[in-house]
């Protein structure tokens, strides 16, 4: 067989993943990638400084995994920490799929999530969103015969989430020959209503797969560190699977620090929640259409995008393009620090005024 | 010309309205304000009125704008990135004379002359610095609190074993996170009862208390809070010997007793505003700004400025907030 024919058949079919674009004017302004609005905590800073003179080291994440199953109320062996909660989507897809096997995924889904699935020539089986939400009936059916299910709940990009009683009721009609990868990144900022207790619900379905990410409440994206929480069967197995190591001695040093610290995170999730909220009472004074969001950005809807983003762009905001995203027509706009909102707000007010009104859809 | 500003009258309504500024005469600067911060001292004048010299009053002296025009006789250039001091000294008093930085009859940006909570202001050139390149204007707002707190911690040259903050707002926040930055290991507890003040010190390392604990364990208390006996609850928690310093205005009687300042052996130390420290302010947060940014809870514009004062007189729970004009 043919090697380059081999990795051009496995990477044909994927869409190159794009991040967000830099704002123009240095940090302040960027809001197209759902990064923590003030950065990581003063612990996780002074942790990483203390690793620099270390890191001729190899190190395992064996005490990071510790630090966090006291975190989650969870015995290590059921942990296992990745390089990002992406690099555990790579490892799941690659034990669990293969060429043809059928993948539920929703449409639009989380970008990663398709690579992957496409990477090892899986079969994506696409359930479309009703109204931004997963349409977990037609999931539930579709799971039959399937190997893995991603389920991001709250979902990007369109915010919206999965309540603990209908993810309870999904789990119960999911075959368990099917893994479900429960991912949620953006769980610390969604309401009481969306949290799912997660040792019960693990004790219950051998078959879920939790994914968790420090990239967001606790402002590492840079340093890539994320974990997966599921029975301990399954978890050995993807910690066999893994590079011996992959979490580099300066994001371990900091996650476990950022995760003794836990005020700061809390800190950073309620000044989101508080600007999201007076965002979205913003958005929908001015009949703009959005989805009611469970995480740290809002996905919107007008007329016209571009002018929208140009407007925005006049005062150094970048906001990320809903086709970028497999939402064509919307933009999905990260909640940052209350002055970046207020200029959001401004601009958005502007391209209403020039628009005489005709904003939404 | 004509501006759109925050206008408080005499019997303290506040509407946001047009207002005539006169253009900016020789030696005076006109600013396109960009942000503008609520300080404490707003909040006391709303409620009171106090140190007003003209009504309507267009208060705001915490202001980071544009140059937008100059009068003749002035070095700046329209376009160039400016923070205000918010000081405007007589110039015509003996200790002017010698240094207008100690002048006897100071005023201040906003309470004699139309400030920042407005789209534009006239200020003398003096009031103005230039903003470094890499310095937002909306970061570039706190220097003049935080020179304020500069000046007020400037004695403080070794740390004490532990330090108590009364009162999270802007300036107890400020305070705490320049004793984190000078003295880093230096435990600091704050005594703050808005949960969300109370919070933002928690996430910025302390240990936080609904009151002050009047154990006489902190050899440097500072008093940001400024409520009814709050001045007696920093001596009680101040360590004998230790210093108490006061920053929080507020004009009713301490119930303080000199046997109390006697047997305590505190050093009791008042600070008002800052004399040379603006400079300082600007280049620290050209630094590191984040370490800063986390005391901004709010921006708001203009025209929601009238209601968010009056929800921050009637619950201040915010620590910073930012007016966008």
């Amino acid at each position: 067989m043919n090697a380059l024919a081999t990795a051009q058949r496995r990477t044909g079919a994927i869409r190159r993943y794009r991040p967000g674009r830099a704002a123009n004017g240095g940090d302040a302004g960027k809001l197209s990638s759902n990064e923590h609005p003030l950065g990581p905590s003063p612990a996780a800073v002074k942790a990483i400084c203390a690793s620099a003179p270390e890191v001729h080291r190899y190190v395992t994440s064996d005490e990071l995994r510790l630090v966090i199953a006291e975190h989650e109320g969870l015995d290590p062996d059921r942990i296992v920490v990745t390089n990002g909660s992406d690099e555990l989507c790579y490892l799941t897809a690659m034990l669990t799929t293969g060429p043809g096997s059928p993948v539920i995924l929703s449409e639009p889904c989380y970008q990663i999530d398709e690579l992957v699935t496409r990477l090892h020539e899986a079969e994506p089986r696409y359930v479309p969103l009703k109204d931004g939400a997963h349409d977990l009936d037609a999931m539930a059916e579709a799971s039959t015969g399937a190997t893995l299910c991603w389920l991001p709940t709250p979902h990007n990009p369109t915010g919206r989430a999965v309540s603990a009683l209908a993810l309870e009721s999904f789990l119960d009609r999911v075959s368990d020959d099917c893994v479900v990868v429960l991912d949620e990144a953006y769980r610390p900022f969604a309401g009481s209503e969306f949290v799912v207790d997660t040792r019960d619900l693990l004790d219950r379905h051998s078959n879920l797969l939790i994914q968790r990410t420090l990239s967001k409440a606790h402002g590492l994206a840079g340093l890539r560190v994320g974990y997966g929480l599921g029975p301990a069967e399954l978890i050995g197995m993807i910690d066999a699977a893994k590079p011996p190591f992959n979490v580099n001695a300066v994001a371990v040093n900091a996650a476990a620090a950022s995760l003794r610290d836990p005020a700061w995170a809390d800190y950073g999730v309620d000044l989101v929640r508080k600007e999201r909220k007076r965002f979205e009472d913003f958005l929908a004074d001015r009949g703009i259409r959005h989805w009611p969001s469970e995480a740290n950005f809002v996905t919107l809807t007008v007329e016209d995008t571009d002018r929208l983003q140009a407007e925005l762009a006049r005062d150094g905001i970048v906001v990320r393009d809903g086709s970028d995203l497999g939402l064509p027509g919307y933009l999905r706009i990260s909640i940052g620090r209350p002055p970046e909102m207020a200029v959001v707000r401004a601009a958005i007010e502007r391209f209403q005024e020039n628009d005489n009104g005709g904003a939404s859809r | 010309m004509k501006v759109e500003a925050s206008l408080l009258g005499q019997d303290l309504a506040l509407e946001v309205g047009a207002r005539e500024l006169d253009d900016p005469g020789p030696g005076e600067v006109l600013v396109r304000v960009e942000w503008a911060g609520i300080c404490g001292s707003d909040l006391h004048v709303f409620r009171s009125g106090i140190w007003v010299e003209y009504w309507p009053a267009t208060l705001g002296h915490e202001v980071a704008g544009v140059v937008e025009a100059t009068g003749s006789e002035v070095g700046l250039s329209p376009g160039e990135r400016v923070v205000l001091d918010s000081r405007l000294p007589c110039l015509e008093c003996p200790e002017c004379a010698v240094d207008p930085d100690r002048c006897a009859r100071i005023t201040f940006l906003g309470e004699s002359r139309p400030g920042g909570f407005a789209d534009y202001c006239v200020v003398p050139e003096r009031s103005v610095h230039r903003v470094p390149d890499g310095l937002a204007l909306e970061d570039a707002v706190l220097a003049e609190p935080l020179a304020v707190v500069l000046h007020a911690l400037a004695d403080i040259e070794t740390p004490p074993d532990r330090a108590l903050v009364i009162g999270h707002g802007p300036v107890g926040a400020l305070v705490q996170i320049e004793l984190r930055r000078r003295f880093e290991d230096l435990p600091v507890d704050v005594a703050e009862p808005a949960e969300r003040r109370a919070q933002l010190a928690r996430a910025l390392g302390a240990r936080t208390t609904g009151s002050a604990p009047t154990d006489g364990a902190y050899g440097l208390v500072v008093d940001a809070a400024g409520y009814e006996g709050s001045l007696k609850d920093a001596v009680a928690a101040a360590l004998h010997g230790g210093v108490v310093l006061v920053l929080a205005i507020d004009g009713r009687p301490s119930g303080l007793s000199g046997q109390e300042i006697v047997e305590s052996g505190v050093t009791l130390r008042g600070s008002n505003a800052f004399v040379d420290e603006l400079p300082k302010a600007i280049e620290l947060l050209a630094a590191e700004a984040g370490r800063y940014r986390p005391l901004v809870t709010g921006a708001v514009s203009l025209a929601e400025l009238p209601l968010t004062i009056r929800q921050q007189l009637a619950s201040p729970d915010e620590v910073k907030v930012l007016v966008r004009p």
